[in-house]
């Protein structure tokens, strides 16, 4: 099985914090704060669609709000693959790891 | 409908609108906005504003490579695509790519070119509220319009106008200064004077000194980096001594300020500058005596019309002077005659003074970098129409290719855009080889230009984006006409063998007739113009220049010029000498005159040259009437020796039959006209020959020595010279410059367009004949089966090369029509400019139409030649 690349795997794991409110909106906040940098648009927005096309997402759509200038949500949630994928990589994670406590942040 | 105030930007929220795939569209909006309104909450709508439009830059080109070829493993496709073409195609594909980049290459060192002309004076911090002032003078009807003014000018102007923050009056020193530390003596030519706000107006960086105080002492001195290491090689130049010898006068002068070099792009250079208060005329209140320039520096936001307003007045009061008071000068301008100043911006003197006299050094013109800018885009798209071209021919090869995909699935838009991406490919490929001869022939280009061209202007904003926007211009239009058409296609027809995909042929006729008309019009403009170089090469100017040399000299040979001249005549290299105040086609000063015993009203205008007895000879100036200067000392002091022109305008001012004998003045000076020589072009040949006098020349000032040297002799006559003027002046440099090269000079700007027109020619013609190739392979091979039935039937090999000729032959005859009268009108308009011009004649439009001709049947030719020999059994065999 192939492994979601760094990207992949963190927007993956943001939906999947998320839950029911995984919009582009609100992955991008949640990536911006635990990574404190500044996410592009462009960059969620392909990355999540090549996502969806190789089946580890799916989306549905919410309801439009006025603060979205009358635009209605595209929400995302994991598939049954996406999620997966995602166990495969902690499980990856977790063995490599090993018994080794993470070395501190290099920004706190 | 008006936005509300808290929406994102406009433009770039339909950019995104037009740029997101279909189906997220309104998804992507909405998250845009979401995030923009909550921006605008938290940090203001400024910020909100700049967020987005970056996040739009940013989103563009990822969503554009993202829509195009989803996921990598297309794009992977296509590439294997496009390389499997041109490996099967590679005679094609190589013409298209080399092409190209010869096209681009040419276009990019045009831009090189035209960028730097572009660019001159802009290196200064306020260019925008920096002006010249020039003036304009109408008297008895002659309108001089020049680039200078009278030093009292600029003062008056700075204290009546509180808009100007700063003027500088500059001044260069037209004859050569001799410069020396004691230990090293150069002769220096460009050696300048400047008000103290020098500094403040123009944004020269000092590099050692204050730029206050520098030139505000007497006997200062400003080097530039260069000067100062070439006089002080290891030392600190600072407070170091300069003797500076100008004609009797010596000075020393202390060394306060270094300077770096001025820039190549700026439209004066000095390597000295020393204060404007040193000379002499600074203190002269006279606003009639124009010497040195004047730039101010406006305040901010002040106009500059409303500071020409305040001019009047002030010429008025600076007039009187000259004119006694007000009112004669009032009634002198009732008589219809002008003397105005008005402003030229600073940048606007590079391109746009070519109609004033007087300037530092030579200008640009506006015209010729435009000119330049249509053959850059002449050459563009001749490239540009050779790769459409063959692309549209290359569609017949592909038809199956299409059909296939088509067959199997592929959309039409998939098609699409596997076209635009090889033609994408080719172009950054092209682009990528063009960098090579770009870095090699900018040096190339720049000795042509006469001034360093560096590739590096290519990176200066906004070279790059040009370069990026025509590229994608191109690709377009190159991708767009072949992938519409093939995409177009009937699978089953085409892959019955049925279709016809190599229709248009109108379309592509039209354009292969157009280029060559380019060609054809390059190749007429570029003979007509190295005819008239060579017309103006060869015109007599009625002196023989070719055994001319001339020499300045220094004060310290006066005394003995007369020695040195007999020093020199001694050797039989050295046919005659004399001293002269003139050199051909160096400007020269002039007087009105009058009849001496007649009206003072009526007047002659005479340019005044100056030389010796021997003036005449070493020119080699006949006489038509009268004598030349007598030899004797002291004698014919106030003699004058006219030319044909000048006794014909007195004829006509002063009714004299013979003008020897006769007595002129300017009202301060009297002289007798004692000779009448034959009119000779003393002036630029682009003027008509004016009248003129000799004045003789006093004995103690000799700007020049000029020497003829005998026939074939220059070289020793040159080394001769220089031994000579050794001994007499053993611590100075010779100096001495070929008249020859000297009136080349003066046509340098024409020599280069026409070299530099002949060069782009042919690159333009190159690309052409290059397409014509790649078209007429095609086209042979496309009719291999009809050539080998023709052969089967028993046509001649002669018949076959002729029918496959015919085309390219009728498409260069049909674009003669479109190109004679273009290059007619053009070339004309341009011949207009010189007052002696060679005739426009049929020649170069027939030997342009010939060698488009010859060069288009030898790129057809080959292929058909080939494809008529052929074995008629092999071309039915075909396919």
């Amino acid at each position: 099985m192939k492994y979601p690349t760094r990207k992949e795997e963190l927007l993956l794991l943001a939906i999947r914090r998320l839950g029911p409110e995984a919009s582009l909106v609100s992955i991008r906040g949640l990536l911006n704060e635990s990574t404190r940098e500044s996410w592009s648009v462009g960059n969620i927005y392909v990355a999540l669609d090549n996502l969806l096309k190789a089946g580890f997402l799916e989306a549905f759509v919410g309801e439009p709000s006025a603060k979205r200038g009358g635009k209605a949500v595209k929400y995302y949630r994991l598939t049954r693959d996406g999620s997966r994928i995602l166990a495969e990589a902690k499980r990856v994670h977790d063995i490599l790891w090993g018994t080794a406590s993470a070395p501190p942040s290099k920004a706190s | 409908m008006t936005p509300a105030r808290d929406d994102p930007p406009k433009l770039s929220r339909w950019l995104l609108n037009r740029c997101s795939p279909s189906t997220d569209r309104s998804f992507l909006a909405g998250d845009f906005e979401e995030i923009y309104r909550a921006l605008v909450e938290e940090r203001g709508r400024p910020a909100a504003r700049l967020w987005f439009r970056g996040q739009c830059l940013r989103f563009l080109p990822r969503i554009a490579v993202h829509s195009l070829f989803g996921r990598c493993a297309m794009l992977l496709n296509f590439l294997k695509v496009a390389w499997r073409n041109i490996r099967r195609q590679w005679l094609y594909a190589g013409i298209n790519i080399v092409g190209l980049a010869v096209g681009f290459a040419g276009v990019l060192l045009i831009v090189l070119f035209i960028r730097s002309e572009l660019s001159f004076d802009r290196f200064h911090d306020r260019a925008g509220r920096i002006y010249r002032l020039n003036t304009r003078l109408v008297m008895d009807g002659k309108e001089s319009r020049q680039a200078v003014v009278a030093p009292a000018v600029a003062p008056a102007f700075r204290a009546a106008c509180p808009e100007i923050e700063a003027a500088a009056r500059v001044f260069m020193e037209r004859n050569p200064v001799t410069i020396g530390t004691g230990e090293r003596t150069f002769v220096e030519k460009r050696f300048f004077y400047a008000d103290p706000e020098f500094f403040d107006v123009f944004s020269f960086p000092l590099i050692q000194g204050d730029s206050r105080t520098v030139l505000s002492e007497p006997r200062s001195l400003v080097l530039t980096v260069s000067t100062a290491r070439k006089y002080f090689p290891r030392e600190n130049p600072i407070g170091k001594i300069l003797t500076v010898s100008q004609g009797l006068a010596k000075a020393d002068y202390f060394v306060r300020g270094v300077a770096a070099d001025v820039p190549v792009e700026s439209h004066f250079h000095f390597d000295f500058l020393a204060p404007f208060s040193d000379l002499e005329i600074s203190r002269v209140d006279n606003w009639f005596l124009q010497a040195g320039r004047a730039y101010v520096l406006l305040r901010e936001g002040a106009s500059p019309a409303a500071l020409e307003a305040k001019v009047p007045p002030l010429i008025e009061a600076g007039a009187r002077a000259n004119f006694g008071s007000t009112e004669n000068f009032r009634s002198w301008k009732a008589e219809g005659n002008v003397f105005e100043i008005f402003l030229q911006p600073l940048l606007d003197i590079r391109l746009r003074s070519a109609d004033l006299a007087a300037q530092i050094e030579p200008v640009g013109d506006i015209a010729q970098v435009r000119i330049f800018g249509i053959i850059a885009l002449v050459v563009l798209l001749i490239a540009v129409f050779n790769f459409v071209n063959l692309a549209a021919a290359r569609a017949f090869q592909r038809a199956r290719e299409v059909g296939v995909r088509k067959v199997l699935g592929s959309s039409r838009s998939l098609l699409v855009r596997q076209f635009l991406f090889e033609s994408f490919l080719v172009i950054i490929t092209a682009l990528a080889l063009s960098i090579l001869p770009v870095l090699f022939f900018a040096p190339v280009l720049g000795a042509l230009v006469g001034r360093p061209l560096s590739a590096a202007g290519l990176l200066a904003w906004p070279v790059p984006a040009l370069i990026a926007a025509g590229a994608g211009i191109t690709g377009l239009a190159a991708g767009a006409a072949p992938s519409l058409f093939l995409a177009a296609f009937r699978p089953s027809r085409v892959l019955h063998g049925q279709a016809d995909p190599y229709r248009r042929p109108r379309f592509r006729g039209a354009l292969v007739v157009f280029q060559f008309a380019l060609s054809i019009l390059l190749f007429i403009v570029t003979f007509i113009v190295s005819g008239q170089m060579r017309y103006i090469r060869a015109k007599d100017l009625g002196f023989d220049r070719e055994r001319l040399l001339a020499v300045a000299a220094p004060p310290s040979l006066v005394d003995r010029i007369d020695a040195f001249k007999a020093e020199l005549l001694k050797n039989p290299e050295i046919v005659s000498a004399a001293c002269s105040a003139y050199l051909p086609g160096r400007p020269n000063v002039a007087e009105d005159f009058a009849d001496s015993r007649g009206d003072q009203g009526k007047r002659v205008h005479l340019a005044l040259l100056a030389g010796d007895e021997d003036f005449a000879r070493t020119f080699g100036l006949p006489l038509v009437a009268g004598r030349f200067f007598s030899a004797e000392t002291g004698a014919d002091s106030d003699a004058l020796v006219i030319n044909e022109e000048a006794a014909r305008r007195f004829r006509a001012a002063f009714g004299w039959e013979d003008p020897l004998g006769k007595s002129i003045t300017t009202g301060r000076e009297t002289g007798t006209i004692i000779g009448v020589l034959k009119d000779f072009h003393f002036l630029s040949l682009r003027r008509r020959i004016e009248p003129m006098a000799v004045q003789r020349l006093p004995r103690s000032e000799g700007p020049f020595v000029v020497v003829r040297t005998a026939e074939g002799r220059r070289k020793e006559a040159v080394g001769l010279l220089g031994r000579i003027w050794t001994k007499f002046i053993p611590n100075q440099p010779v100096d001495a410059l070929f008249l020859d090269d000297e009136i080349g000079r003066q046509y340098l700007s024409e020599k280069r367009s026409a070299a530099l027109l002949g060069g782009f020619s042919g690159f333009a013609v190159f690309l052409g004949c290059l397409g014509l190739f790649g078209l007429s392979a095609l086209s042979v091979e496309r009719r291999t089966k009809e050539i080998g039935v023709r052969k089967t039937f028993g046509a001649s090999r002669r018949g076959l090369v002729w029918l496959l000729l015919r085309q390219s032959g009728a498409a260069v005859l049909a674009a003669n029509v479109i190109a004679w009268p273009a290059a007619f009108l053009i070339m004309n308009r341009w011949l207009q400019g010189f007052a002696f011009r060679a005739e426009l004649g049929p020649l170069p439009f027939f030997a342009a139409a010939a060698l488009v001709l010859g060069l288009a049947c030898a790129a057809a030719g080959g292929t058909a030649f080939r494809a008529a020999s052929v074995d008629p059994v092999k071309a039915l065999r075909y396919e």
